[in-house]
């Protein structure tokens, strides 16, 4: 009798089940598979149990279903290839590399490892051209775990770093949208515990976020718009103020794209900024403070020199 | 693990199938095995099988020179691949989503329809994630798009970083790129006659010129110039690693909350402004002069405005 090996005969059990069109008798199988013993009845049966865990062991579908539903107690083994396997999706060219450039943006090494490999089974190209590439950066982890939650309406669960009070907490969120503006990249959601709608900054999770069992509770509101939600909540979250400061003529060209009014002069041009996070207006203020003066409010000199006098520290 | 010889094929042979003529090497890249090892499983489906079907499993073409060109011509009911996880699934529709709404890259409706195909096949979804860009944006994004596609040339007004006025200026856009809600634009630029990168969102004007493009640069050329571009050596705060271009980092090591990066930056006064704002987040190691730069700004600063 010929030896097959292991492998072999895993292979076998494999591609025998998968070209069976209905479930197979333990029998047939037996004949059909070479490396099963013939005649040793409980060899045989040994054997066949340990290939069938070692087969599911690899998440292959090996299920023992009647083989006929009328008298099911005559049961057989059988490999549902419409659940197991991915229907054929027929794309084009185009749709191919655009699968490609989809698996590449993600900047966190983890999910673009499980990007590309879901791309090259969804059929990529291994070729794309360089005309064109796209980047998620920074704080996006988190997004494959948020988008799977929207999807099958589930609770999610994380720690969150709140920004005023500088201690973080246990929130459990039902997510609705993501979305990415000025950088950064966001989660609007139902907050269970506040009993209410909330925008959450996705850098100020911290680790993971969780999946819960439990089915989110709340309908998604009908016309959730993420543009007006931006909008609104920028609104609210920062009251408008307005800052007065002098630059170098023929200089800081992205603080003037910023004012509402210019007045030019000799030593300075004064421009007036209205501004909503002076984090970020102090921000791009340091990066030319060679070449401005903040005549007010005297907060934001005060925060444009702290970013200057920490920069200074951690680099003399 | 003889196991594992199952999962790989598993994988594989479908991946041959969607990749007909893939060479050896290519196999061998994408799963992380070497091209011998990739033979040897070929070799194990193509001699496996049950003797009625006449002994090979799976029919395949291997070309010339030792499988150098791989054709499944029939894989036996294993040409499909696996279905996605969720996480699969998600990291792929999420990345696709992003791109539906970069029109700078693809036209939203190609994406759009691929969605839905893919999302048809694998789990029901809606569209979960946006990106909030200007419409001003989208406008001249639509007009640089259309000018790479039809190789002419564009005249735009554009602020400066660092310390310049608005200029104009003409270039031929080459490659378009996106990172999280901003489009970049590399280009051939007429003023200063080499390649350049611009940000959309620091644009105040584009215009398509009925002018064709004179330039042509392949791969190499549209990034030559960071060659010639200051290596820099930094510590960084994860938060601010998105200053760099991640085709800017040469290489990386992990400190824990910080990294320690070689990086090529095209000015010195570029990498001072990033520092100033980066209030601390960012240490420079070398070149050791930038320090006495950034005490000079500090001096500047601190002159015009002490109480």
């Amino acid at each position: 009798m010929p030896r097959s090996d292991s492998t072999e005969r895993h292979l076998n059990l494999l591609f025998v089940l998968l070209n069976a069109n209905r479930p197979m008798l333990r029998e047939t199988i037996r004949e059909r598979v070479p490396g099963y013993s013939q005649d040793n009845d409980v060899a045989f049966q040994r054997m066949f149990e340990r290939d069938k865990d070692d087969l599911r062991l690899l998440n292959i579908p090996l299920e023992t279903v009647p083989v006929d539903p009328i008298h099911d107690d005559v049961l057989g083994y059988w490999i549902d290839r419409k659940s197991w396997l991915l229907p054929e999706l027929k794309l084009s060219t185009e749709e191919r590399a655009l699968v490609t450039l989809a698996a590449r943006v993600w900047d966190d090494e983890q999910i673009s490892a499980i990007a590309r490999e879901a791309a090259g089974r969804i059929g990529d190209v291994t070729t794309e051209s360089s005309f064109r590439e796209a980047r998620m950066g920074g704080h996006t982890e988190q997004v494959p775990a948020l988008f799977d939650a929207i999807n099958s309406h589930k609770r999610v669960q994380f720690t969150y770093a709140s920004r005023k009070s500088l201690s973080s907490n246990v929130r459990t969120v039902e997510p609705w949208r993501l979305f990415c503006t000025s950088g950064a990249w966001y989660v609007v959601g139902f907050d269970v515990d506040k009993a209410e709608q909330r925008i959450f900054r996705m850098s100020r999770i911290v680790g993971a976020v969780t999946i819960l069992a439990e089915n989110a509770q709340q309908p998604v509101p009908a016309h959730l718009s993420v543009t007006d939600l931006v909008a609104e909540w920028r609104e609210f979250a920062q009251e408008k103020l307005s800052a007065i400061v002098n630059v170098m003529p023929g200089s800081c060209g992205h603080l003037r794209t910023l004012s509402t009014t210019i007045e030019y002069g000799d030593d300075w041009d004064t421009l007036r900024i209205d501004y909503e996070s002076q984090f970020q207006l102090a921000r791009d203020i340091a990066t030319v403070c060679d070449l401005v003066q903040v005549v007010e409010p005297d907060s934001l000199r005060d925060s444009v020199s702290a970013m200057i006098n920490a920069a200074l520290g951690t680099n003399s | 693990m003889a196991n594992s010889d199952i999962a790989l094929l598993v994988k594989m042979l479908p991946w041959l199938v969607l990749h007909p003529g893939a060479s050896t090497i290519e196999v061998a890249n994408e799963f992380h095995i070497t091209p011998r090892q990739v033979l040897r499983l070929l070799e194990l489906v193509t001699f496996t099988g049950p003797h009625q079907y006449g002994g090979g499993l799976v029919d395949i073409s291997l070309g010339d020179d030792d499988g150098e060109w791989i054709t499944v011509l029939d894989a036996q009911s294993l040409d499909r691949p696996v279905k996605l996880d969720a996480r699969e699934a998600s990291a792929l529709l999420a990345g696709l989503t992003y791109l539906e709404q970069m029109p700078a890259l693809a036209e939203p409706e190609n994406v759009g329809r691929l969605i839905d195909k893919i999302s048809k096949a694998l789990a029901p979804g809606e569209p979960t994630l946006s990106v909030v860009t200007p419409e001003a944006e989208r406008e001249m994004v639509k007009t640089l798009k259309q000018a790479l596609t039809q190789n002419k040339q564009v005249e735009i007004t554009y602020i400066s970083g660092s310390a310049q006025h608005g200029s104009v200026r003409v270039i031929e856009p080459k490659q378009l790129s996106t990172r999280d809600d901003r489009t970049f634009v590399r280009a051939w630029c007429h003023e200063a006659e080499a390649v350049r990168s611009f940000r959309v969102d620091r644009m105040t004007k584009a215009t398509a010129l009925d002018k064709d493009a004179k330039v042509s640069l392949d791969t190499n050329e549209l990034f030559a110039d960071k060659d010639a571009w200051i290596q820099v050596q930094l510590e960084v705060d994860r938060d601010y690693l998105g200053d760099f271009d991640a085709d800017t980092i040469v290489s990386m090591d992990d400190l824990g909350s910080a990294v320690r990066i070689t990086a090529k930056v095209a000015h010195l006064r570029w990498l001072c402004s990033v520092v100033m704002a980066a209030a601390g987040g960012i240490r420079v190691i070398e070149p050791a002069q930038v320090r006495t730069q950034l005490q000079a700004m500090a001096q500047d600063w601190k002159s015009c405005n002490s109480n």
